[in-house]
């Protein structure tokens, strides 16, 4: 057998396992590359054709054998076969790993053919694209059955099934449905799993009769057509009653991906924590929990090609013995500068594990990541961080020195080394409610959202970290602005976090009155039940008591529902502690009788006008309770001239971002298909270049480090991004130089509120009439208002 | 919340121009009784001048339209200025000529002004009260959805015809194939339905069928309801009724989108007068300004 040992076996011939493997070939290490697809780099490939593949981070060396420049995929894809030939990397194909046993020096590999492979030392670079699920039907490996499109242009006239649910099922269909027969196969009645945008675009063309769409039907085998028939396959259908027998040219399995979390854990690798999107435990020579088995590229959380090229490099340097410091070694050098003062770069990383709690308990590749991300920023004394009413695009920790957090009521807030601040607002999404100053010799760490949040949905330990200073400070804030740290601690103790689904209720009417809630993200809408079915009679919004109106002591149970209109968390205390401190605090006392008294005003008047609960209601169903900009068109105004949409394309390159005729309308008031600048952008959920960021004044917008991937135009549930082909911006001197981009990217565009023209939105100034208004969430309530008064 | 071009900032607009009028007004009153008024008087000339500045400016507003980046306020603010203006510009401009009127170019310009003036009432009077009456019949759909609708029912009306016999079912198919929406401008401005439907003569066969109005599906209704009347089997008269059904909702649906096309088409409308008449105005203006300027 010893001819099938390696010094290293590298699964996944993307372009880390490939880096990997070219690098293995220059230190003269035995190596192979296990690869399931039956070309290199398979992700890639199943890019859309001629993308233009970027190289960020731009600021980020490339360290490998092998050449990557951004240029069109095709480009790229031809540079890294022409690196695998030269470097002599040695690559198997159509070899998927199905099992590791084994240890450090004797692992071996199953392989899905049969057979196995045995190395010393492995590298999983397995991507995070998973293996495609197949059909699993008799015939599934025919040639005719594909389970991914590269380009809709490249089929014309065929007959085309297409299998699945999903958005990709949808998409692909709608978009071989413009030159050829489609023929969509479900296995339920709907399509829970896809984005409403593309269920209502699918039925529109099934109206139409663009395409077929056959429903509870399952496929039964694919065959051969017997001789003598016009199309070569075909699909054997298994509906509810009898079977259908299509024939076709092609079937396009779109039914999901099997995620590589499972394959990696069955090897023995722990996993940060249970839920999908955390990362495995990994040193910063990327070596997993199993010694000898190393993990790299998207699947050890780098989602850019550059990187997972660098450690692809990196990692054969750390086994071949020469442990040299990661690529971005210099970057973080600059980065880290005010904190060196002569320590190395690991030096002053330890320092900031040891003086911030938050990263108490992050793995050493996390934290890089982490302060890769960050900046760190010294602020002279007295100069304000923040002001109260800005919205915030990051959270902020001390490393040096002191910061003053100015309350409303009660002492300014002294921070030093090591705490957090910033942390209601990354939660409620909304504006800072109190302003921050810097104090003598403060050095800070900034941390945008995007970063943070996603490191508390992969590491339980920062999140949380973070939920204990905000229960402790929300305390504080909210309730007792004077009281001492033990009574706040104390408090805290009994205080809960409940996470509540868009539509799903807090309490209920009729519920007993046990715990006071304070909203601290999302919003919800109380209403109260009438022979007509729940009539809406308040919008309760982040930062809000819910329903203190309710909580007097002659009421005993809820009079109102409370339902999430968005997903939402609050912050319980149990009502009898509340009523403790209420006795012995004449402040809160104060406070809570001018809230009750706000909010029985409110249902009072919204009781008063019927109508306004259902216009709320609609702006709140339509997502106008988690925006803090969105454009309203009063139809009672607008004369269809279309003039908002046009001064928007004029203004963006000659793509509008916003439709005004889609959308829903109601009491003749119009939503048209357009950002809603979040409170949580869900666009930024999941962007490799961290490329989407919110200003000051609460605009969400897409820098040019975008890459095109498409994540933002798949997380936005209101379907308002469009991957465009927008000409790149170049300067006058690279014009005359030559030198940058020529050709136009697809990239994510969407509204960016007109940021860079001092005249405001252009669509919104355009108007002729006064139809295109933009409101904030809070404004909702008076729209309902005036609304229903409007209109009758 | 939303506020409309005409109350825009609390008529600021208006204000301003009566107050420009009242000005005029006074000045005319007060200059009347020293000398009798003319063009060709020192206030005459004033007016002129007046009414020339603000007829430019009121054109500017076309300008402004296509300047998507003009930091000079919003669209709104400025159609507000130019109706309150318009108005404003029409009596200074009969001061001007202290209503000496004749038949020369230099009534001419006045009566451009006039027209001018006049189109663009109609046109608030349609902005302001078009856009309510779309939205209320359309009833929170859009164009695209009632049009969705209609193929919706013609769907579903040749599905049930084709389970009846073959008169029916080419009764049908005529009455779809006849529907009539839109059509030229003048049509759709009248918003009437043309519809027609192909109808066999009873007693001489498919050769002599004759095409006739079918105007809110009237005749494919009457005559579904003549089948109807003459007793089928009990399947037969369920599918048949459920037709009617379908034509009715189809004759409302039918009727929403004439009259959506209509009311669309008569928003655009006065504008194709509006600036031919504008553009009329500016020649006018500028033949009489020469006039004066070389021949008095
Ligand atoms: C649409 C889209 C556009 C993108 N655009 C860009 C861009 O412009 N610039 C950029 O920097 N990044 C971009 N990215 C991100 C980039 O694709 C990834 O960061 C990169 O591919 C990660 O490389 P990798 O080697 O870790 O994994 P992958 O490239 O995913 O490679 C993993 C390989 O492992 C193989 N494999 C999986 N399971 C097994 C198994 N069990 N046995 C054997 N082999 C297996 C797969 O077939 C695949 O070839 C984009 C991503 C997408 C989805
Ligand atoms: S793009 Fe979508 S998710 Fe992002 S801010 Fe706009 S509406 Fe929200
Ligand atoms: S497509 Fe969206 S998610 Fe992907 S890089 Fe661009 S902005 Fe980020």
């Amino acid at each position: 057998m010893s001819d099938f040992e390696f010094d290293v076996a590298i699964l996944g011939g993307g372009p880390a396992g490939l880096s990997a493997a070219a690098r293995a070939a220059q230190r003269k290490l035995t190596h192979v590359v296990l690869e399931s697809a039956a070309k290199h780099a398979n992700t890639i490939q199943q890019y859309q054709h001629r993308k233009h593949v970027m190289s960020e981070p731009g600021l980020l060396p490339l360290r490998s054998d092998i050449a990557f420049a951004a240029g069109r995929r095709e480009a790229v894809l031809q540079a890294w076969e022409e690196g695998i030939r030269k470097t002599n990397a040695q690559i198997r194909y159509e070899a998927e790993v199905t099992a590791i046993t084994g240890r450090q020096g004797e692992f071996s590999l199953a392989l899905k053919a049969g057979g196995a492979v045995r190395a010393r030392n492995v590298i999983l670079a397995l991507g995070v694209q998973g293996n495609p699920r197949r059909l699993a039907v008799p015939g599934d490996e025919f040639p005719c059955v594909q389970t991914g499109l590269e380009s809709a242009d490249a089929h014309q006239g065929e007959t085309i099934v297409i299998v699945g649910a999903g958005d990709a099922a949808i998409e692909n269909a709608l978009a071989l449905a413009v030159q050829n027969r489609v023929i969509l196969v479900n296995r339920r009645g709907d399509f829970p799993r896809a984005k409403d945008s593309n269920v209502t675009r699918l039925r529109r063309a099934l109206d139409a009769g663009k395409l077929e769409c056959v429903f509870r039907t399952e496929v039964n085998l694919i065959r051969r057509s017997p001789d003598g028939s016009s199309l070569p396959y075909q699909i054997v259908l298994r509906p509810p009653e009898v079977e259908r027998v299509v024939d076709c040219h092609r079937v396009i399995a779109r039914l999901g991906a099997i995620a590589p979390r499972r394959f990696v854990e069955s090897v023995g690798v722990r996993f940060a924590d249970e839920r999908p999107d955390s990362l495995p435990d990994l040193s910063h020579r990327y070596e997993s929990s199993v010694p000898g088995l190393f993990i790299i590229g998207a699947l050890a959380g780098c989602p850019l090609i550059k990187q997972a090229m660098n450690q692809g490099y990196e990692v054969i340097e750390h086994l071949s013995g020469n442990p040299i410091d990661p690529a971005d070694h210099p970057v973080l050098e600059a980065k880290l500068r005010p904190l060196l003062d002569g320590r190395e770069v690991d030096a002053a990383l330890s320092l900031i594990q040891d003086s911030v709690p938050t990263f108490a308990k992050l793995k050493p590749l996390a934290l890089r990541e982490l302060v890769l991300a960050s900046k760190v920023v010294p602020v002279r004394k007295g100069r304000r961080i923040f002001a109260r009413g800005e919205y915030a695009s990051s959270v902020f920790h001390v490393l040096q020195g002191q910061v003053q957090l100015e309350t409303d009521a009660g002492e300014p807030m002294l921070l030093r080394e090591g705490q957090l601040f910033g942390e209601m607002s990354l939660i409620s999404g909304r504006p800072h409610e109190i302003g921050a100053v810097a104090g003598p010799d403060c050095l800070l760490l900034e941390t945008p959202h995007g970063t943070i949040k996603k490191l508390a949905r992969i590491e339980p330990s920062v999140r949380s970290y973070i939920d204990r200073v905000f229960v402790l400070r929300a305390l504080r804030l909210m309730l007792l602005p004077r009281a001492r740290a033990e009574t706040i601690h104390e408090l805290s103790t009994c205080a809960q976090i409940h996470s509540i689904a868009s539509g799903d209720t807090l309490f209920k009417q009729g519920d007993p009155i046990d715990r006071l809630y304070l909203l601290r993200s999302g919003s919800v809408t109380l209403s109260r039940a009438t022979s007509a079915g729940e009539a809406p009679v308040a919008y309760c919004a982040a930062g809000n008591f819910v329903d203190v109106a309710g909580c007097t002591p002659a009421v005993r149970a809820r009079t109102v529902t409370a339902r999430a209109t968005v997903a939402a968390e609050a912050l319980s205390i149990d009502y009898a502690s509340f009523r403790k401190l209420l006795s012995s605090d004449e402040a809160l006392q104060r406070k809570v009788q001018v809230e009750q008294e706000q909010q029985l005003a409110a249902y009072a008047r919204m009781k008063a006008q019927p109508g306004a609960g259902d216009v709320l209601s609609f702006l709140m169903s339509n997502g106008v309770g988690e925006a803090t900009n969105v454009l309203v068109i009063d139809e009672l105004l607008c004369v269809g001239c279309d003039q908002c949409e046009t001064a928007c394309a004029q203004t963006h390159e000659g793509v509008s971002r916003l439709d005004r005729r889609a959308g829903p309308s109601f009491y003749s008031l119009h939503l048209p298909t357009s950002c809603r600048h979040c409170e949580h952008p869900h666009c930024m959920r999941d962007c490799p270049p961290n490329a989407i960021h919110r200003l000051p004044d609460g605009e969400v917008f897409i820098d040019e480090t975008c890459i095109g991937c498409g994540n933002c135009e798949e997380s936005c549930p209101y379907g308002v991004i469009q991957m465009a082909e927008v000409p790149p911006r170049v300067g006058l001197l690279e014009r005359l130089l030559r030198r940058g981009p020529t050709e136009a990217a697809k990239t994510a565009v969407k509204c960016d509120m007109c940021k860079d023209l001092k005249s405001g939105p252009a669509c919104v100034n355009a108007c002729p009439t006064g139809a295109a208004i933009r409101i904030h969430a809070e404004d909702v309530v008076s729209l309902a208002r005036t609304r229903a008064s409007a209109v009758r | 919340m939303h506020a409309s071009f005409i109350n825009y900032r609390n008529y600021r607009y208006g204000f301003s121009a009566l107050a420009l009028c009242l000005g005029a007004v006074l000045a005319y009153v007060i200059d009347a009784r020293r000398e009798a008024q003319s063009g060709g008087t020192w206030l005459g000339y004033t007016l002129g001048t007046v009414a020339a500045v603000l007829i430019v400016y009121l054109a500017l507003y076309g300008v402004r339209r296509r300047s998507f980046r003009s930091p000079s306020g919003s669209a709104s603010g400025w159609l507000s200025a130019h109706i309150y203006l318009g108005v404003a510009t029409l009596c200074i401009a009969a001061l001007h000529c202290a209503f000496e009127f004749g038949r020369n170019v230099h009534t001419a310009a006045f009566v451009l002004l006039l027209l001018v003036v006049v189109s663009g009432g109609w046109g608030v009077y349609v902005y302001a009260r078009y856009p309510g009456l779309i939205s209320r019949q359309r009833g929170n759909l859009s164009r695209e959805t009632l049009l969705e609708q209609l193929s919706k029912l013609d769907g579903r009306a040749r599905a049930l015809a084709s389970t009846l016999d073959n008169r029916i079912q080419a009764l049908v198919d005529h009455a779809i194939r006849r529907t009539h929406l839109g059509g030229g401008v003048w049509e759709q401005l009248r918003g009437r339905d043309l519809s027609a439907i192909l109808i066999p003569d009873a007693g001489r066969g498919a050769a002599f069928a004759q095409i006739v109005s079918n105007e809110g599906q009237h005749v494919l209704i009457q005559r579904l309801a003549q089948e109807h009347a003459a007793a089928h089997d009990a399947t037969f008269d369920a599918r048949l009724q459920e037709l009617l059904e379908v034509a009715g909702e189809k004759a409302v649906l039918v009727g929403k989108l004439q009259k959506d096309i209509q009311l669309q088409g008569l928003l655009q409308f006065w504008l194709y007068l509006h600036l031919p008449l504008c553009f009329g105005l500016l020649a006018a203006l500028l033949i009489h300004v020469l006039a004066v300027f070389f021949y008095w």
